[in-house]
């Protein structure tokens, strides 16, 4: 039997078997991280609690996993602390909550260990298995591997041909890539050519892109047509109506 | 008059046999201490004219202080540094007794802790490094006892954010007197306010219409499309060698290093003493051209427009222009780089890349010769500069707000800035804002009794990194063989090379032979295919001036053909516009073809074709206003016509176009009502507001505004900071905090100083009031040919884009000559 994965638009990944949904890379808590380390930026992103929320209503999943880097950086300052724990509290009154972890949250535990929340190494449902990514773990054959940490986006151009970078998921037969959940995070543009780490995981599988905008998703067919080289002029004025009509 | 000190006097009479009138002029108001603007073409002695005042000045002081009494500021470091070879002379004359030294990003850290101690009472240096010098704390304690600053080339800064930054930081440094030199520019009373604010500032100047040569030099034939420097190296080798140094300027770095590569194979005994000169060549090489321009050891140099300002080239014999330059001050300015002495004539020529090139290269040399210059268009108070200098005084001591408000408002840039907005600076420093109240969390600086200083050392110190407003993709350092660096490149173009595919580099042709880390290890091609890298910052826009120069031209040549054809054409060609037989055999034939799809585009009345092919219909609007104009005109059209339907838009300096449904054409009705002045600027906000255009501009000044750091400290290096997208960052604030004063600045800047929403309204209203000829055309006309190819570059792009951009003129008009 088949397993249905289903991408959906605020980036999760939708296992309806389980009553599962997955989203990676959250990193929660990334503005103040960032005023931490002397940048004035933003440090509100109620985004990361409305995306929540909204995969709650909308899936009404038994679980929620994040899978890897959930927080942004080590020794939270008060604020941070606050506002961190304060999305998870939220989120914890309504489903139950696995954090699986990242190369940026080893010391979750450590930092936010009141919350009562154990990061596991992997997280599995038959043969799926679910891990951050950034190390590396071989999957038996008939196994599906799906990943975070990677944060693959592909940039398209607007009708002004100015770029944007949408996140996307990479689908294989046997393995899913998860987009960065957080909405601060523009992700590594695959359209420049696949960096060694992307490369590394995917192999010669056949991949099919597809990117959320955040309301909706759009398929972008294989992941070769749009790596190929360098970016060309092409994608420069292609406006993002263009690519929203070959939806099927 | 007073007089000069006499030793000076003395020198200078050895020197030189008299004043020349611009030094006389200046003279005049300099040694009385005035402020002083001054206004001089290349060559006349007008650096010399300034500095002689601010000698005589040190010379006459009893004692000089362990102190800065004098500043020199430039924009470029190569100037900072023929200074110094300059003034020797002048200083032993003066018994050696002022100390001078020189300050840019490139002066060494051992150096810098020297000059903090033993304190130079003369000091050349740069905006950026004057700006962080004034906050260190080994000058604090009375470093400046500034007498007088000489700013020059002061109108290099007049139309972008360092002119912000430098009169601010003059503002700062406070010296007694300011003394400005300036080439070709206009209007005078813009940069006496850049200089100086409200206060008093006396002008000296001469005729800026100094006696220059400027021929037309076209190659046998031309393409009616395209920027290739290639097409016309053969002729620019016959050019250069003729003469016996030259400089050679392109449009863009990439086409200097092609023309550069191209000349060094046509003059292959010349192969050594042809150099190519850019931003991104590395220091070493760039101070090996300056230095054969100087003493006549080169036979050429190809640039860009980092030759442009004032260094002293008296070995140069000629100037080449490839294609025509986007304004008359940058023509001039860079012709005058020939025949750097002074009562010399600049001589110098045009080469036109292409047949309408002709055209524009003609419009250019008879706005030359009236001496009618490009208006300076200054920024209005830019935030993010405002926020990067109240940060640089907060580190150099605690400021009164009151105090800091009344500093800042003494800048011409900022005399009219309100208390509102220099608050939210203050609160955006201090980590506030909408989000956290007024005053936050890890702000950049402590508000405390209405005085603020900077929040800890480590801000001070992140500040260093990343001041200036110059802001620079992440480059790659370029080494060739035995560690010699060749220069910088952007990291996405080494990114985009082919294995084994070459690139050219200081007028090299290298491969990339192994990347580590910032550095792109690269050793002599080969004979592999050659690509030319791109840098950011690209073609400057046309500029207004030029824009009414060749709509007279345009004006001219349609009336001659309508009323006696090619003869009569050919007559004011020569007769009124001075061109030569050859300039014109090939206009003509141009001009013929462009007659016979429909007239030459003016702009009464407004001209547009439609081009039908397949389901599309191509409208292309000839509106001769440059690309910031027309590509905001090009936006708001699209937006109010196609309001929900697809329509592609592009754009240059003479045209745009807009691709739409043949089955949705606008009518002529509709069209003209689209282009309605009434609610321009709103639309075109919400255009701007409804792309990633601002949220990609948004980097830039949140890098200037100190927001996001350039550069990080990582394990004790300095290492290119990766944190936000720029975008993304845009996004939030707008979401959360749309007031906020970076924000703001985002959108003023990218709709007054990028899309020149003034300039597009006023064109907009004239269009709207003016009759329009409409031509459906089975293919584009001759005229409208460069933005057509340039629209279907995409599906060029396979190929070699220039040999597609003939393919493709060939394809719709045959063989051109």
């Amino acid at each position: 039997m088949v397993m249905m994965l289903r991408p959906h638009p605020t980036g999760a990944l939708w296992i309806e078997e389980a009553g599962t949904a997955l989203v990676a890379d959250a990193h929660l808590g990334y503005g103040w991280a960032q005023r931490r380390r002397g940048e004035l930026g933003p440090v509100r992103d109620d985004r990361s609690g409305v995306k929540l929320a909204r995969i709650v209503d909308e899936l009404a999943p038994r679980e929620i996993v994040f899978l890897g880097d959930a927080v942004h950086a080590p020794r939270p300052g008060a604020e941070e602390r606050e506002f961190v724990e304060g999305v998870l509290t939220q989120l914890m009154k309504r489903v139950q909550v696995t954090v699986v972890s990242g190369n940026h949250d080893r010391h979750f535990l450590r930092d936010y260990g009141k919350l009562g929340l154990i990061p596991v190494s992997e997280w599995r449902h038959q043969q799926v298995i679910a891990i951050h990514g950034d190390k590396p773990r071989a999957a038996e054959p008939g196994e599906t591997l799906i990943l975070g940490h990677l944060h693959p986006s592909i940039s398209v151009a607007d009708a002004a041909g100015a770029k944007q970078r949408l996140p996307v998921f990479l689908l294989a037969s046997d393995m899913i890539i998860l987009p960065a959940f957080s909405p601060f995070a523009a992700g590594i543009d695959l359209t420049r050519g696949l960096t060694a780490q992307v490369e590394g995981w995917i192999g010669k599988r056949k991949i099919e892109a597809v990117a959320t905008t955040g309301t909706r998703l759009l398929r972008l067919g294989p992941l070769s047509q749009h790596t190929c080289k360098a970016p060309t002029r092409r994608n420069d004025r292609m406006p993002i109506q263009t690519i929203q009509r070959k939806r099927s | 008059m007073k007089q000069l000190h006499p030793d000076l006097r003395r020198w200078f009479d050895q020197r030189f046999s008299s004043f020349t009138e611009i030094q006389r002029n200046a003279l005049r108001h300099t040694l009385k201490g005035e402020n002083t603007l001054i206004l001089a073409p290349t060559g006349t002695g007008k650096t010399l004219a300034a500095f002689l005042s601010v000698l005589s000045d040190l010379a006459t002081q009893p004692e000089l202080p362990n102190a800065v009494c004098a500043v020199y500021v430039s924009p470029l470091k190569a100037l900072g540094r023929d200074m110094l070879r300059n003034l020797e002379e002048p200083l032993a004359a003066l018994g050696g007794r002022i100390r001078m030294e020189i300050r840019t990003g490139d002066t060494a850290n051992s150096e810098r802790g020297k000059q903090s101690r033993r304190r130079p009472h003369l000091l050349l240096t740069t905006p950026e490094s004057l700006s962080t010098v004034l906050s260190q704390a080994g000058w604090r304690d009375g470093g400046f006892q500034t007498r007088v600053v000489v700013v020059d080339e002061i109108h290099a800064f007049a139309e972008n954010k360092r002119g912000s930054l430098l009169a601010l930081t003059l503002e700062r440094l406070n010296p007694a007197q300011r003394i400005g030199v300036s080439a070709t520019a206009w209007p005078t009373e813009v940069i006496a306010n850049l200089l100086c604010g409200e206060r008093p500032c006396a002008v000296a100047s001469v005729d800026l219409r100094r006696a220059h040569r400027l021929d037309i030099a076209t190659a046998d034939s031309l393409p009616p499309v395209g920027y290739n420097p290639y097409r016309i190296a053969h002729k620019t080798a016959d050019l250069v060698e003729k003469a016996d140094c030259s400089m050679v300027f392109t449009a863009t770095r990439s086409a200097a290093e092609r023309l550069g590569l191209a000349l060094k194979i046509l003059l292959p005994e010349q192969d050594e003493r042809i150099l190519v000169h850019h931003a991104s060549v590395d220091r070493a090489e760039r101070l090996l051209a300056e230095e054969g321009l100087a003493d006549g050891a080169v036979k050429a140099v190809v640039c860009s427009s980092s030759l442009e300002l004032g260094v002293d080239f008296t070995a140069v014999d000629q100037v080449l222009l490839i294609g025509a330059p986007r304004g008359v001050s940058r023509a001039l300015q860079r012709l005058g780089r020939s025949g750097h002495r002074v009562d010399g004539v600049s001589t110098g020529s045009l080469v036109p890349l292409s047949l309408p090139d002709i055209v524009s290269c003609t419009a250019i040399r008879h706005a030359a010769a009236a001496g009618r210059l490009d208006p300076l268009r200054v920024p209005a108070a830019p935030l993010d500069v405002l926020a990067q200098v109240l940060l640089a005084m907060s580190i150099e001591r605690a400021w009164g707000l009151d105090e800091a408000f009344a500093l800042v408002r003494r800048s011409g840039p900022y005399a009219n800035l309100s208390r509102a907005d220099f608050d939210d600076v203050i609160v955006y420093l201090a980590g506030g804002g909408r989000v956290l109240g007024s005053y936050g969390t890890y702000g950049k600086i402590f508000v405390e009794d209405d005085r603020f200083r900077v929040a800890s050392p480590k801000v001070a110190r992140l500040f260093y990194m990343n001041a200036g407003v110059i802001s620079d993709d992440f480059q790659m350092k370029v080494v060739g063989r035995g560690n010699r660096r060749l220069g910088e490149v952007e990291e996405s173009f080494i990114a985009s090379l082919q294995p084994g595919q070459a690139f050219i580099m200081a007028g090299r042709s290298v491969k990339v032979n192994r990347i580590h880390g910032n550095l792109a290890l690269v050793e002599p091609a080969a004979g592999e295919p050659v690509a030319a890298p791109r840098w950011m910052g690209g073609k400057m826009p046309l500029s207004a001036g030029l824009a009414a120069e060749e709509l007279g031209l345009r004006r001219a040549i349609r009336s001659a053909w309508e009323t006696g054809g090619p003869a009569a054409c050919e007559k004011i060609l020569r007769e009124e516009w001075g061109l030569n037989t050859a300039a014109v055999a090939l206009l003509l034939r141009f001009i013929e073809r462009q007659h016979k799809a429909a007239p030459i585009p003016i702009d009464t009345p407004v001209q547009v074709e439609r081009i039908t092919q397949g389901r599309k219909t191509i409208l292309i609007f000839h509106v001769v206003a440059g690309r910031a104009v027309n590509r905001s005109l090009a936006w708001v059209l699209g937006s109010r016509l196609m309001s929900g339907e697809s329509a592609v838009a592009n754009f240059d300096d003479y045209a745009f176009l807009m691709s739409v449904s043949k089955r949705k054409v606008p009518s002529l009705e509709a069209i003209r009502a689209a282009f309605d002045p009434a609610q321009f600027r709103q639309d075109l906000r919400s255009v701007l507001e409804s792309t990633e255009t601002l949220g990609r501009r948004f980097r830039a000044v949140a890098e200037i505004g100190q927001l996001l750091p350039r550069r990080t400290i990582r394990g004790g290096v300095t290492a290119k900071a990766s944190s936000w997208s720029g975008s993304l960052l845009y996004k939030t604030l707008m979401e959360y905090e749309p007031d906020h004063p970076l924000v703001r600045e985002c959108v003023r800047g990218t709709l007054e100083d990028e899309c020149d929403a003034a300039g597009a309204e006023r064109e907009a209203a004239k269009i709207f009031a003016t009759p329009f000829e409409v031509y459906d055309l089975p293919r584009p006309s001759p005229f409208a040919l460069q933005l057509f190819a340039a629209f279907n570059r995409e599906t060029l792009m396979a190929q070699d884009p220039e040999k597609a951009l003939d393919e493709l003129a060939e394809e719709l008009y045959g063989e051109w000559s």
